[in-house]
């Protein structure tokens, strides 16, 4: 590992998170409105928790003034980041940890899979341009990443849960989760997270086999893959030892730069399917104007984003000798 | 019998419509301990004959003739027998080898693994093997595990000709070796071929632009002309008697201009497109000497009076 | 050749449904909002697409919401693409401190979700068509602003940039006299390119209910198909017809965009 790109990487990470900070601060205050109308509404609140929250985050405060008061309390562990107005009175933070896990694991399987599914893909068809499984492959995937992340659930949803009854038509398990054995219960969680995941992989994964595939035939008219050819590897180690594996390199930041979208399709997949992730909760916040809760999605939904954008820098600058 | 044999290799390469003759009926040949040097300007196919002996051209080319190595037709080898004779017997240092290596394995792994796919040598074997070549070319050996990228050029270079020779190859063919470097590494890499082939006894088909180079190193000479062979003959004759005006007038660039042959263009214009090319001799339309019967019946290749072979109506015919 | 008939096919979708936009009255068989059946009526003569909960005419639906869809579509494109433009000239041309600063910023919106950042930005801003135009314009302009800059840092190089520069031109007129000519089929497909992303995220934004619920658009049909349970009654004609609409008109986008870079790029041709 190369310590001053990943230094580097790292600032670059912190610069990002601050630009995060300061959005999520001047956003509410830029629009039309009053903080104390967004945050600590006395008509949603009880008044003197309203009252309270103005003081905490000196609402009605000078602007630097409330600036301070909002980091002392991002900074704050447990972040503090005001009250929730549909599930008062837990906090903002309590409410997202709460609902976090199941987004990370669709997002987080999700990813896995439209990683490999992408990469394979692309090998497929990019070790055959020209072919006709190149074209038809290519567009079929091509109209499966134009169709909206949502409709396309809509549609799995219709097709195996109402229609053909194989899986449950929404949550995140059974409620009688705790008292199944575990096997049962991974099964269960499995379950319930196939058909969310199913779609997101089969919107998202296009992008990947595309860039693979593209990278894949830059890569093949390289002199290096001549000389490997000429060196008496087979086609399929030429493939994979050499060619794949360096077209695979630009993959690992698009999965990372891919991250933010992914997270976008998530959160209405969830929607679709009733999974109660942050998506889900998001759709609440929405409809019940729980401002303080929807910029706390957003605050997270970017820290976590940032955080995985830095660790797939740390695993490039690994696998990629030339990084400085 | 000579070590390779081309005999009338044609290859075309399929455009969008219609093919491009890159080499047309083109017989040579290199012999046990020679280096065959091939002079031409660029585009005249000397990469395609490079690949062709090596059987490594793209899908998109179609080949006809006859390739031997070792009197062993190397055009219809079944796929394993190609694969075990790629390396084994002739290995390449590729145009352009400063792209040689895979950016993201070490150098040294790269001569493993043409060492390993050969013979049956264990890895630290392997890797010992690749120590001494580096030693052999001149670069310090603890270097084997460096990346591509933390080479100088000159060593990539060096390093390139160390994996040509790890399998101890009867032929090494030398893809403009020189080309990207200067003029002081040039010289270098030059001497280092001229000790190894006579220390190893391998032989060379020499590529380049650079007819200079070729008086240095080259024991006979092949000049190629838009897909065609012009002119071959032993270095000495080549070099003091040319008999195709082509030759001649690449000889006549040398001396003022460093010979490179890129040269030649600002004395006589252009090489022809090879989607359209002239009737009869396709060297006509740039020719001095051109006459008649040049610009209607190509010229065929026949010993000339200095003891080369030349395609040209004014020599033999 | 090929790139020529994607091209062709794709303004060929696209043209469908400007069409059927634009002269959606005459083509529909009602008017999208009066009640001209039984609610829930799967697909028959009198309604080829069925109709809805209210017992509105679905297929009339589907016909009026291209409207919405496009217009934010092609206007949102046209804003992202032309700051993403400006922003990515700027960055490339001019290059250290301004480029190191444009680019920072333009990096953190790449990578944060978009759809929280919007979802903020709508839920702030009230409910409307304009909300969602200005949202996906702020959101949608960095990827164009990325891929312009990297072409201009190569195209600046280029002789005839250098040519200008001896000539005495100022910067603005390198920019966009001689720059900005030689990368206008980029910009096209980048802003071609832009209608999917467009057309796809209006339609996310209007499900989440940051649209004006009572409007026609594709969006908003999914939107209530998906509140009022339209899957879990087998109500698919309700649900069908708008998202393949959504899914072609970005199919459309794609094929051109696609052909248009690789028309000028043949480097990458047989995408
Ligand atoms: N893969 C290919 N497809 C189509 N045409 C090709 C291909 N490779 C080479 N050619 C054409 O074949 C001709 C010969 O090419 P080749 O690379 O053998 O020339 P060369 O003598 O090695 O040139 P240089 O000195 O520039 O390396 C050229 O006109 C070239 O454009
Ligand atoms: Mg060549």
């Amino acid at each position: 590992m190369n310590r001053g790109y990943v230094l580097r990487r790292g600032f670059y990470a912190f610069i990002t998170f601050l630009i995060v900070l300061v959005l999520n601060f001047a956003i509410p205050r830029v629009m039309p409105g009053s903080p104390v109308q967004y945050f600590a509404n006395p008509r949603i609140l009880p008044s003197l928790e309203a009252k309270l929250l103005t003081e905490r985050f000196g609402l009605d405060k000078p602007i630097w003034t409330q600036f301070l008061l909002y980091l002392v309390g991002v900074f704050h562990w447990p972040p503090d980041l005001g009250v929730s107005y549909t599930f008062y009175p837990a906090p903002v933070w309590t409410v997202i940890m709460t609902y976090l896990p199941w987004t990370l694991l669709l997002v987080g399987t999700a990813t896995v899979a439209t990683a490999v599914i992408g990469i394979v893909i692309g090998i497929l068809i990019g070790s055959k341009q020209g072919s006709k499984t190149d074209t038809v492959v290519t567009s079929a995937s091509l109209f499966l990443w134009t169709m909206p992340f949502f409709w396309l659930g809509t549609i799995l949803l219709w097709l195996f849960s109402i229609y053909f009854h194989v899986f449950p038509a929404g949550g995140a398990a059974s409620p009688f989760l705790s008292k199944m054995p575990l096997l049962d219960q991974i099964g269960n969680i499995a379950e319930h997270a196939f058909l969310p995941g199913l779609t997101l992989t089969l919107a998202a994964f296009a992008g990947y086999s595309l860039m693979m595939r593209n990278t894949l035939v830059e890569e093949l008219t390289q002199d290096y893959v001549t000389v490997a050819v000429a060196k008496g590897l087979s086609h399929r180690a030429v493939l994979f030892k050499h060619a794949a594996r360096n077209a695979m390199l630009p993959m690992i930041t698009l999965i990372g730069l891919n991250l933010g979208y992914v997270v976008s399709g998530a959160l209405l997949v969830e929607v679709v399917f009733s999974y109660p992730g942050v998506g889900y909760l998001t759709y609440q916040a929405v409809l019940a104007h729980d401002y303080p809760l929807l910029q706390g999605l957003f605050f997270v939904l970017s820290m976590a984003v940032i955080i995985a954008n830095f660790f797939a820098d740390i695993i490039y600058s690994l696998v990629d000798p030339r990084v400085k | 019998m000579p070590l390779l044999e081309l005999k009338n290799l044609s290859v075309a390469y399929r455009l969008q419509k219609g093919y491009l003759m890159a080499v047309d009926q083109v017989s040579m040949e290199v012999n046990e301990g020679e280096v065959l040097g091939i002079a031409g300007e660029s585009g005249c196919g000397k990469s395609t004959v490079a690949l062709s002996v090596l059987r490594i051209l793209p899908k998109s080319a179609r080949v006809t003739g006859a390739v031997a190595f070792g009197g062993e037709d190397v055009l219809t080898m079944g796929d394993e027998r190609v694969r075990a004779y790629r390396w084994k017997h002739v290995a390449l240092v590729p145009q352009g080898s400063m792209n040689a290596f895979d950016p993201v394995i070490s150098v040294g792994a790269q001569i493993v693994e043409a060492i390993r796919l050969h013979e049956s040598a264990g890895k630290e074997e392997a890797w010992r093997r690749a120590r001494e070549l580096f030693g052999l070319v001149g670069i310090p050996k603890e270097r084997v595990t460096n990346y591509p990228h933390e080479l100088s050029g000159g060593m990539k270079q060096r390093a390139a000709i160390a994996m040509a020779l790890s399998l101890s190859p009867k032929l090494v063919i030398l893809d403009e070796p020189t080309t990207a470097l200067d003029v002081v590494v040039q010289k270098q890499i030059l001497s280092l071929l001229a000790r190894l082939q006579r220390e190893l006894g391998v032989s060379f088909m020499f590529i380049t632009h650079d007819l200079s180079v070729l008086a240095e190193v080259a024991t006979r000479v092949a000049v190629m002309y838009a897909g065609k062979l012009v002119e071959v003959g032993p270095a000495d004759v080549m070099f003091r008697s040319p008999s195709h005006p082509y030759t001649q007038a690449l000889m006549r660039a040398i001396p003022n201009v460093h010979g490179d042959i890129s040269q030649v263009k600002s004395i006589l214009g252009t090489p022809p497109d090879l989607t359209s090319l002239p009737k009869g001799c396709r060297f006509s339309p740039r020719c001095p000497h051109s006459f008649g019967r040049c610009t209607v019946e190509e010229p065929r290749l026949l010993p000339s009076t200095t003891g080369s072979m030349a395609a040209c109506h004014l020599v033999g015919g | 050749m090929t790139e020529n008939k994607r091209v062709t096919s794709g303004v060929l979708i696209i043209g469908i449904f400007v069409f059927m936009a634009v002269f959606a009255p005459w083509l529909t068989p009602y008017k999208p909002q009066v009640v001209s059946g039984s609610p829930y009526s799967p697909p028959s003569f009198q309604h080829w697409m069925g109709t809805d909960d209210l017992g509105y005419d679905v297929m009339s639906q589907v016909i009026y919401g291209a409207r919405i869809s496009l217009t934010v579509g092609f206007t949102v494109a046209l804003a992202a693409t032309s700051i993403g433009s400006l922003i990515g000239l700027l960055s490339g041309f001019y290059r250290g401190v301004v480029d190191e600063a444009l680019m920072r910023f333009t990096d953190v919106i790449l990578v944060l979700p978009s759809l929280p950042l919007a979802i903020i930005l709508a839920a702030y801003l009230g409910p409307s068509v304009i909300t969602i135009i200005e949202v996906l314009t702020l959101t949608s302009w960095p990827l164009v602003a990325r891929v312009i800059r990297s072409q201009t840092l190569s195209l600046r190089e280029r002789p005839f940039v250098d040519a200008a520069r001896v000539a005495g031109a100022s910067d603005a007129r390198i920019m966009f006299k001689v720059i900005i000519p030689n990368l206008l089929s980029l910009i096209a497909a980048n802003a071609v390119l832009a209608i999917t992303g467009a057309v796809v995220g209006e339609a996310g934004l209007d499900f989440i209910g940051m649209g004006n619920p009572s409007v026609v658009s594709w969006g908003t049909m999914l939107y209530w198909s998906q509140n009022l349970g339209a899957v879990l009654r087998g109500a698919w004609w309700w649900i069908l017809a708008p998202g393949l609409c959504i899914a072609f008109v970005g199919l459309g986008a794609v094929l051109i965009s696609i052909g248009v870079e690789n028309i000028f790029n043949p480097r990458l041709r047989g995408r």
